[in-house]
């Protein structure tokens, strides 16, 4: 494929901006040719000043490049003040090091002259009230006028009549808004801008954050003529589908469909396998005269739920690969959705992996890309104060529901005649927990003792702490809940987990528990904990005292769950998953549409969540909720 | 005693901004309304008087006229306390 050809560009297309309005120019602006593609619009009055006069089809008449401009800048101007928080201060007297090459000195000071940009942007306010944030600011499009739509300041600008403006931008979501058709409108030419600012406002954000972090270039491709007789000649016609499909129930493999669903749900996966990455026509394995090959089969299974078909599917192979390439999987029998997960994935790295199938640590097949992440655990000696750091990686996180009490078998057992107040405890404790609670605890230091200290020069045994945090966060983010306990007779924990749609991993990172020790010891209390001192007034364990914003942010959402019911012995499994955002429920062959709130009161076993801001994204900004938030509800 | 309230209200405004809590503040507020749940349950109240109406007979001030009262009543008294107690902190150690 020739994806790397640059479209050419005609020069004159390209919009020369003025020098004072950015300095963006690390990052080459992705094309923002104004009515290249399409001129959409959702907006009448938008649509008449687009193509009035103008012949050229595709052309944009001048007041409508001019609003375009005016949008672009103030785009900026939003972007980068939401995005404020995350460039540091501007170091005054910093020196230059003259034995950096000229380049890499164009570089830097370019970033330097971006970043101070960022922070000489005004703050804006609106010129009537002067409301400065909660009164939704609006900015106008055809003049430099400020105003809040609280107190309605932007729409007296707007109907005023001794000018003509009629659109203004919301200072927060950068969404038009028409006077005329009171209310906010698209436009796909706006989009564009805005969508081409933000990717440039992420580049901007990633580099200040990281500088050696290395970004793909997106570089556009349309087909040349040649190219798309090519495609035409040999696409298959395709046929309308939406990518949900029954698994027939073979004799008790639910357990088997609703960890396929969460698979084929998976948006990285989604991508790997319909992008062609593994071919069963040149599989290795199938090459070599193998028949067992779970990559190809997971490719089979993708291809047959996007075949338009609706009729549920048999994953006959797919149970026979499973069956072939894991023993202990292999018979009719009630198997554990985690363990077969498990299996799966093992499966699937080891037949997509080359040589280094043996060698986990840095193998980048789809499925370590996918799910592995990397957890840190540092031991410190009571002692010698000696810190001993491991790293280890993993697939998924098992949790543990309840508080493990060393006597925690004895106490649970029901009708043991435990006082009435610890009884009442653990009841509430039974009834519902939340997933960050699940969390909390996994994550909280632990305390060992007859520990053999590793330092030479201590070398006792004596009690220490060991912490374990998360290095590295995958992608995709597998929880398994452990519901079935094995331990003695065995049985299954009923809690109800409360698992949020969104997720923050944030603070569990090894960077984030360090940033906060370190504020705690150099601190010195500046923020005493917060639930202690309210009296734990919010009832939530995690606390507050660092925002610190030198930590990235680990924003998940939630897309697949998978619950069991029944008990230890004997139930049946099925899925909740997000596609196209709707949820559905998937009970073998049937598929139902679902709500989140079914989805959230389920009883999950094991949940999926996938990163939403994969390099850095303001689109997923802080910003931009919070001020729902203000505008709703004002606390 | 509203002009009252006004002034007292962009005084305190004016304290956050300057020692810069008030990101912090509405970072912290953001992710409590999140973990809570109250978001997802905003976003299914706007959707339901979304297609109650039709789309195309409402606009976004009616929508946020409607739900306003409706998402107020619903934060949770423990996040609108750990906001107080955080803001109050502010304003004690400014």
């Amino acid at each position: 494929m020739s994806s790397t050809k640059e479209a050419p560009l005609a020069p004159s297309q390209r919009t020369k901006l003025p020098v004072s309005v950015s300095p963006f120019s690390l990052f080459p602006s992705p094309s923002t040719t104004p009515g290249s593609g399409g001129s959409a619009s959702g907006c009448v009055h938008l649509a008449a000043i687009k193509h009035q006069g103008v012949s050229v089809p595709g052309q944009l008449a001048r007041p409508a490049s001019l609003l375009l401009d005016k949008f672009r800048e103030y785009v900026r101007c939003i972007l980068g003040n939401n995005a404020r928080g995350h460039f540091p201060p501007l170091t005054s007297g910093h020196t230059k090091d003259t034995e950096l090459d000229d380049r890499k000195k164009r570089k830097m000071s370019q970033l330097e002259l971006d970043i101070e940009w960022v922070q000489s942007i005004p703050f804006p306010g609106c010129k009537i009230c002067g409301d400065n944030g909660f009164g939704r600011l609006h900015a106008c499009l055809h003049c430099s006028f400020i105003g809040c739509a609280k107190h309605k300041h932007m729409n007296a600008h707007l109907l005023d009549t001794t000018n003509t403006h009629c659109f203004a931008v919301d200072y927060q979501h950068a969404s038009i808004f028409c006077i005329k058709c009171n209310d906010y409108i698209w436009d796909l030419d706006f989009e564009r801008v805005l969508a081409g600012e933000r990717v440039r406002m992420d580049a901007l954000v990633s580099k200040v954050k990281d500088s050696t972090i290395k970004r793909s270039k997106n570089v556009e491709w349309t087909p040349s003529l040649e190219e798309a007789m090519k495609i035409q000649k040999y696409s298959t016609p395709t046929r309308q589908c939406s990518g949900l499909r029954g698994l027939s129930n073979m004799g008790s493999t639910c357990f088997m469909n609703v960890v396929l669903q969460c698979l084929i749900h998976n948006p990285l996966l989604r991508v790997h396998f319909l992008s062609d990455k593994h071919n069963a026509g040149l599989c290795r394995i199938k090459k070599s005269g193998g028949k067992c090959c779970m990559a190809c089969e997971m490719d089979s299974l993708f291809t047959n739920f996007y075949s338009g078909e609706t009729v549920p599917y048999s994953p006959s192979n797919f149970l026979y690969v499973t069956w072939m390439s894991n023993a202990a999987l292999a018979r009719y029998a009630q198997q554990d959705a985690h363990e077969f997960f498990i299996a799966v994935l093992n499966e699937i790295h080891s037949n997509c992996s080359q040589a280094n199938a043996k060698e986990n640590t840095n193998c980048r097949c789809i499925i370590h890309q996918t799910f592995q992440g990397y957890l840190q655990s540092d031991v410190t000696c009571s002692q010698c104060k000696n810190v001993t750091t491991a790293k280890d990686p993993y697939l998924d996180l098992s949790l543990n529901i309840k508080a493990a009490p060393p006597n925690a078998a004895g106490s649970r057992k029901k009708g043991g005649g435990g006082t009435p107040n610890l009884n009442a405890s653990s009841l509430v404790g039974e009834a519902s927990c939340t997933l960050l609670e699940c969390l909390e605890r996994n994550f909280a230091a632990e305390t060992l003792t007859h520990y053999q200290c590793g330092n030479p020069g201590c070398a006792k045994s004596s009690e220490s702490v060991k912490h374990v945090t998360i290095k590295n966060l995958p992608p995709v983010l597998a929880f398994q809940l452990k519901r079935f306990e094995h331990s003695g007779q065995g049985s299954k924990v009923d809690t109800h987990v409360q698992i949020p749609a969104e997720l923050d991993m944030t603070r569990f990172t090894t960077r984030s528990v360090q940033a906060r020790m370190e504020e705690k010891s150099t601190g010195s209390l500046k923020v005493p904990n917060l639930n202690a001192a309210s009296g734990g007034v919010s009832g939530n364990i995690s606390t507050f005292d660092t925002f610190n914003d030198s930590v990235p942010e680990f924003r998940y959402s939630l897309f697949g769950v998978v619950n069991h019911q029944g008990s230890l012995e004997t139930g049946h499994y099925t899925a909740y998953v997000k596609s196209r955002g709707d949820w559905f429920l998937f009970d073998d062959h049937t598929v139902t549409l679902a709500t989140q709130r079914d989805v959230l009161a389920s009883k999950v076993y094991m949940c999926f969540y996938v990163r939403e801001n994969f390099c850095f994204s303001p689109s997923n900004d802080p910003g931009s909720d919070i001020h729902v938030a203000a505008a709703v509800g004002k606390v | 005693m509203n002009a009252q309230t006004n002034s007292f209200k962009s005084l305190v405004d004016q304290k956050l901004v300057r020692s810069g809590e008030k990101d912090k503040v509405k970072e912290m507020l953001r992710t409590r309304l999140v973990e809570c749940g109250w978001r997802d349950e905003l976003k299914a109240l706007c959707k339901e008087v979304i297609q109650s109406k039709g789309l195309e007979h409402i606009t976004v001030e009616q929508l946020v006229l409607e739900i306003t009262p409706k998402g107020r009543a619903m934060v949770p008294d423990t996040v609108r306390a750990e906001v107080l107690q955080k803001i109050r902190k502010v304003l004690s150690d400014a």
